[in-house]
């Protein structure tokens, strides 16, 4: 059962606006939210079938995650759920109409993460004939560029780890990538909580530090990505 | 493109990689990112690389939990702040007849009625006519604030004519009412910024809310359109005369510029009585004057 048909006692929270239901509710739902709006979905249109790529870039998904919610956390949203159905397909509902109303919206801005994927579906009239003439002229796929900074930060990351103390580099492992939590991270690199949440600290500092030192944050390397990606092509 | 990115954001920014901000400064940054490309482009490589911390190269195609507690920061904010964000369809007496109903209140419109005649001239108007088309009071658009008061039970709505600018003459709300607005639009404008300005020259955001800083996006040929923005006067408002501009506009408008446009008005020393638009190129504005009165 989903968290809001199974408790009551939290549905009627949520009805009601309370900030601790409004926080559960929305910590149970985002991630698959945000996975929903980063995978993408199809959508019909004047008998023809569109995909919508889904947002890659972390700040659109953010910002849609966060419209859908405050849609969703409204009032009259709030008040309509029925408290029978998963809340889940009522929210995902949500950020599929946010989408939409975007895409008819901004159709230039959004045009890149839409393409049609069949020409002989029947008409479901999401959009006007002018908006999916725009929204089919758009590249299919994330560009070049994306995947390259990708790699350069994947590169980066590797850069950095190998550039750490072996204690160091060991807490490091332990914590971010094999997800202990601080202490257990800590207890297999022989240090207490404190010198773990310490030492913890100190390494996002010095991993944002070793970032800005490479210009990673700066967007040249963007530009220098770019005129390699092109020289690799010609 | 990166010098739109100021350091006070760049840091902010930089910082989410280290530690998690405090809900204001969080709210504060989102207002500014959607509208600033470069602050943005910061944000997404922050993102990225917070990603990469966090979770490993597998991670970085997916929002990490700590991203989305940030947004989560700012969605509850939003909501406390906007309890209906969606705006009300109904006719703007219904929807105050349905809050009388509902809390015992008395509404009291302050309608920035369309006229029929030409429009007032403006005395402070002249004083700003520098550059493109100067600020103007408009016939085309209008926009109506109703002073609800939640305690008097069993009274009917009731409507006062708008002030000409005299403060005695004025209506007046108590500083304990809630302010809420219906807008009209038969301009070619498509944004709106509501603003009001008290003796001091202190701003009241309210609509656009922070930490959004640019207009509102409204309807073209509507009439009486209500806005969802409910303002409670008990929040950053004083008793004294406080002027209500609603301010249109073809493109959107940024906080910046309502701030820049009131220093440029303060600067004059134009009193609030005179004060009708705020020295804005390309708008068209109504505004009123209101009394705020102790409970």
């Amino acid at each position: 059962m989903s968290l809001l048909t199974s408790d009551r006692e939290l549905l009627k929270s949520f009805r009601l606006g309370e900030q601790g239901a409004l926080e559960r509710v929305y910590r149970e739902y985002a991630p698959a939210v945000a996975a929903f709006l980063v995978r993408g979905f199809t959508f019909g249109s004047k008998g023809r079938t569109l995909q919508f790529n889904g947002y890659h870039q972390p700040f659109d998904l953010d910002n849609a995650v966060q419209e859908t919610f405050v849609r969703a956390f409204g009032e009259r949203a709030r008040l309509a759920y029925d408290g029978l159905n998963p809340y889940r397909s009522y929210v995902m509902a949500i950020a599929r109409n946010l989408v939409l109303s975007e895409l008819r919206r901004r159709e230039v801005a959004m045009s890149q993460l839409v393409r049609v994927v069949d020409e002989g579906q029947a008409p479901l009239d999401h959009l006007s004939q002018s908006q999916v003439q725009a929204l089919s002229d758009g590249p299919c796929e994330p560009t070049g560029e994306a995947e390259f900074l990708r790699q350069e930060l994947v590169t980066l990351y590797h850069g950095f780890i190998e550039e750490l103390k072996p204690q160091h580099r060991a807490f490091f492992i332990a914590r971010f990538e094999q997800h202990m939590t601080q202490v257990e991270a800590g207890k297999q690199t022989s240090l207490s909580h404190m010198q773990a949440r310490t030492l913890e600290k100190k390494l996002r500092k010095r991993f944002l530090s070793f970032m800005q030192s490479r210009g990673y944050l700066e967007g040249y390397r963007s530009t220098y990505a770019m005129a390699t990606l092109c020289l690799m092509m010609l | 493109m990166e010098q739109g990115c100021t350091s006070r954001f760049t840091s902010l920014i930089d910082q989410l990689l280290v530690e998690d901000l405090s809900p204001r400064k969080m709210g504060e940054l989102h207002g500014h990112l959607s509208s600033c490309p470069a602050c943005q482009q910061r944000y997404n490589r922050v993102v990225l690389a917070a990603r990469l911390l966090d979770g490993g190269p597998e991670a970085l195609k997916d929002a990490s939990q700590r991203e989305l507690d940030w947004v989560g920061q700012v969605v509850v904010e939003r909501t406390r702040l906007v309890p209906d964000s969606q705006p009300a369809r109904r006719g703007v007496l219904r929807w105050v007849v349905g809050l009388a109903g509902a809390a015992a209140a008395v509404a009291i419109a302050l309608p920035l009625v369309l006229s029929s005649g030409p429009p007032t001239p403006s005395p402070a108007a002249g004083e700003f006519a520098t550059r493109g088309t100067p600020a103007k009071v408009s016939q085309q658009v209008g926009v109506r604030a109703f002073c609800i008061q939640r305690q008097k039970a069993g009274v009917e709505p009731v409507v006062f004519e708008a002030s000409s600018g005299d403060p005695a003459a004025a209506p007046t709300c108590e500083v304990s009412d809630i302010l809420r607005f219906a807008y009209t639009n038969k301009s070619k404008m498509s944004h709106l910024f509501l603003v009001g300005l008290d003796r001091k020259y202190n701003i009241k955001w309210y609509e656009p809310h922070p930490p959004k800083r640019n207009s509102i996006k409204v309807q073209q040929r509507v009439v009486d359109e209500p806005l969802s923005r409910a303002v409670s006067l008990r929040v950053n408002h004083e008793k004294g005369p406080v002027r209500l501009f609603a301010i249109f506009s073809s493109t959107p408008l940024h906080a910046d510029q309502i701030t820049q446009a009131v220093a440029e008005a303060r600067r004059t020393r134009a009193p609030l009585e005179r004060l009708r638009v705020l020295p804005l190129d390309d708008t068209d504005q109504r505004s009123i004057l209101i009394n705020l009165a102790p409970r």
